[in-house]
């Protein structure tokens, strides 16, 4: 029997009473809304003329000499706000409005889903308050000024590592408070049912727009993997394309599905770092929308089927790829997206490999970590 | 016949309300937590004592729980070394026990396994906070075979029909999450929905509180009222719990 938000034998709904009524009615609304035909053309319009899709796909002529094989960028960096956090922002945010609630709260690591959430809520009239790790409050400054001039609010959390696994808690207990007036924009496909499929449907846009801009099949989808939303975006219209290989990288500091174990987390049944007795493992990783011990629950179903591969790299290559393509395409990535070019570029390929990498989103935020890193 | 069901029972029977309190588990030290757990029992303070397993990502729990939480495990507190340790009174101890721990530490040390030697432990019950009726049947099957009643929550955002679903498949009685707000006329209507017992499970109140809620429920439990009073470790708190404990225990008694 299949289980209802259920993928395989992960997923679930492993949350506190208190939030499952308005679980319930968020997965009615969801299904229901998303084959509205006035939810569909709206969030259609704003996908186009607001957020700028579709996105370009870039083909990179230098790292395709680089790697011997034909490089593709889906450019999610030119995207309003800057990265792919915008689409599913945009979707939920839209819902919100149309089910009645005036209230969104998010959680964020990197900051791009905070401003993505803070852009969508200004546009739509929401109140909104972001949950943010003082950590990662320190490390993508320019990101909480963005939030605060677009009119949300940015609460500081300071338990644990003050990171994003913090901030999800800390964004759940004040769900809890008051469901029934407080839309939680979830910023990647993680979380109880049904935010894994509802994240999945808003950022499947990447993917469709890939199969029709590319020029033949790729051989190889490769993304980077926190949460594991921009990925799953790209990865989940190619599914049946049993010849496409997708690969998701991780951060080796925060690679939950590459180097974790099942266990229940954040509402679902999943890969995660942990200790033996069940104890989340704190994370680090230089890109912090990558810092996290969770991962969504359909790649931990895909890494059980074989369907996508799970890697990871370390900070030195997402900053040697960072610096590479800012040199050599003029582009800066974000630190997260540099881990997928940066497993590229160590990789090696034939020259029939035809490669497409998410670059989810732009780098300018990491300034300053780059900066310290030591590599302007 | 379970020690909770038991109790439970025998509270219904004479018409008396019930009064439960929460203790984490090997805190604030392990033998401090044995000394608490044997003076609450032999000084009869408490009708019932949830003993709850610490975790690293509480997010049903507030400030004080977090707190103790965090200290237990910086302390190397496990699931499998608290049930030891409750072994090794399990004899002495009458009071009877609810285990209450997130799904992951259970599930990841084995639930099976762990189930087992919290029944060796004395555990007659389970309360799982991030498993609500969807997902309980992971645990049900091993509860069931190790005669372990598993307790479920519902709350003031529980819908009629879904209360009356939880209150039906719960084991001996219904947590039902109040908050200062919930009035006695939604505690009444809980009450009347409710196939079984239900007790009032909220972090801390006043003995008036108390009284007022044990009026229209069967009973109450309080989640950090202790907690907080051990972590002010400055006075004996074995005095205040015992001063606290009765001062609830008079006003419930008195309706």
């Amino acid at each position: 029997m299949v289980r209802k938000g259920y993928f395989g034998g992960f997923g679930g709904q492993f949350v506190p009473e208190t939030l499952m009524e308005a679980l319930v009615i968020l997965e009615k609304n969801f299904s229901s809304l998303i084959k509205s035909p006035g939810f569909k053309e709206e969030f259609q319009r704003l996908l186009a003329d607001y957020a700028g899709r579709p996105t370009p796909l870039y083909y990179s002529e230098k790292l395709s000499k680089l790697t011997k094989a034909e490089v593709f960028l889906k450019r999610e960096d030119l995207s309003h706000t800057g990265s792919h956090k915008i689409n599913n922002a945009l979707g939920q945010a839209l819902m919100a409005k149309m089910t009645g609630k005036r209230k969104i709260i998010a959680e964020t690591g990197a900051g791009q889903h905070g401003v993505a959430s803070a852009t969508a809520a200004a546009l739509l009239d929401l109140e909104c308050s972001v949950f943010m790790g003082r950590e990662d409050m320190r490390r993508q400054v320019e990101n909480v000024v963005r939030m605060k001039m677009l009119g949300a609010e940015v609460l500081p959390v300071d338990e644990g590592d003050a990171t994003l696994k913090e901030a999800v808690n800390a964004a759940l207990r004040k769900w809890s408070e008051d469901p029934e007036n407080i839309w939680y924009l979830l910023g990647s496909c993680v979380g109880p049912h049904p935010y894994p499929e509802m994240v999945r449907e808003f950022q499947s846009v990447i993917g469709r727009e890939v199969k029709k801009q590319v020029p033949a099949k790729p051989t190889h989808l490769v993304a980077c993997i926190g949460g594991g939303s921009n990925s799953m975006g790209l990865f989940y219209p190619f599914i049946e394309d049993r010849e496409v290989k997708m690969i998701g990288v991780e951060a080796t500091g925060s690679a939950s599905i590459s180097r974790g174990q099942p266990g229940i987390f954040h509402g679902a049944k999943t890969y995660l770092l942990q200790d033996k007795v069940g104890q989340i493992s704190p994370t680090y990783s230089v890109a912090p929308g990558l810092d996290y011990s969770g991962i969504g629950p359909v790649h931990s179903f895909l890494k059980s089927t074989g369907r996508a591969i799970y890697l990871n790299v370390g900070d030195s290559s997402a900053l040697k790829a960072f610096s590479w393509l800012a040199k050599n395409e003029g582009i800066i990535p974000a630190l997260e997206s540099s881990h997928a070019i940066g497993w590229v570029m160590e990789n090696s390929w034939k020259s029939s490999d035809r490669i497409v990498i998410c670059l989810s989103g732009r780098g300018e935020k990491d300034m300053e970590t780059v900066t310290e890193r030591g590599q302007v | 016949m379970n020690r909770v069901e038991k109790r439970i029972n025998e509270l219904k029977k004479k018409k008396e309300k019930g009064l439960g309190f929460f203790l984490m588990g090997n805190w604030p030290d392990k033998d401090t937590f044995i000394e608490i757990l044997r003076f609450i029992d032999s000084k009869n303070l408490a009708d019932f004592l949830q003993i709850g397993v610490p975790f690293s990502d509480p997010v049903a729990d507030g400030p004080i729980i977090r707190k103790a939480s965090a200290q237990a495990l910086y302390k190397g507190a496990t699931l499998e070394k608290i049930l030891k340790n409750l072994l090794s009174v399990r004899e002495e101890i009458s009071i009877p026990l609810i285990l209450k721990t997130y799904a992951n530490p259970l599930y990841v040390s084995g639930i099976g396994e762990m189930l087992s030697l919290a029944k060796e432990s004395g555990i007659s019950a389970i309360i799982i906070p991030d498993m609500p009726l969807e997902e309980i049947s992971l645990v049900e099957e091993q509860a069931r075979k190790n005669k372990i009643g598993v307790l479920l929550f519902a709350g003031p955002t529980t819908s009629e029909k879904r209360l009356v679903k939880i209150s039906s498949k719960t084991s001996f009685f219904l947590s039902y999450t109040a908050s200062h707000e919930t009035s006695s006329l939604e505690f009444e209507k809980v009450l009347a929905l409710s196939e079984k017992p239900v007790y009032s499970d909220f972090g801390k109140l006043s003995p008036e509180q108390a009284g007022a809620i044990a009026h229209s429920l069967d009973g109450i439990i309080m989640g950090w009222a202790l907690t907080e009073i051990i972590d002010d470790s400055e006075k004996n708190f074995f005095k205040e719990i015992e001063k606290f404990a009765i001062s609830i225990r008079k006003e419930i008694k008195e309706i």
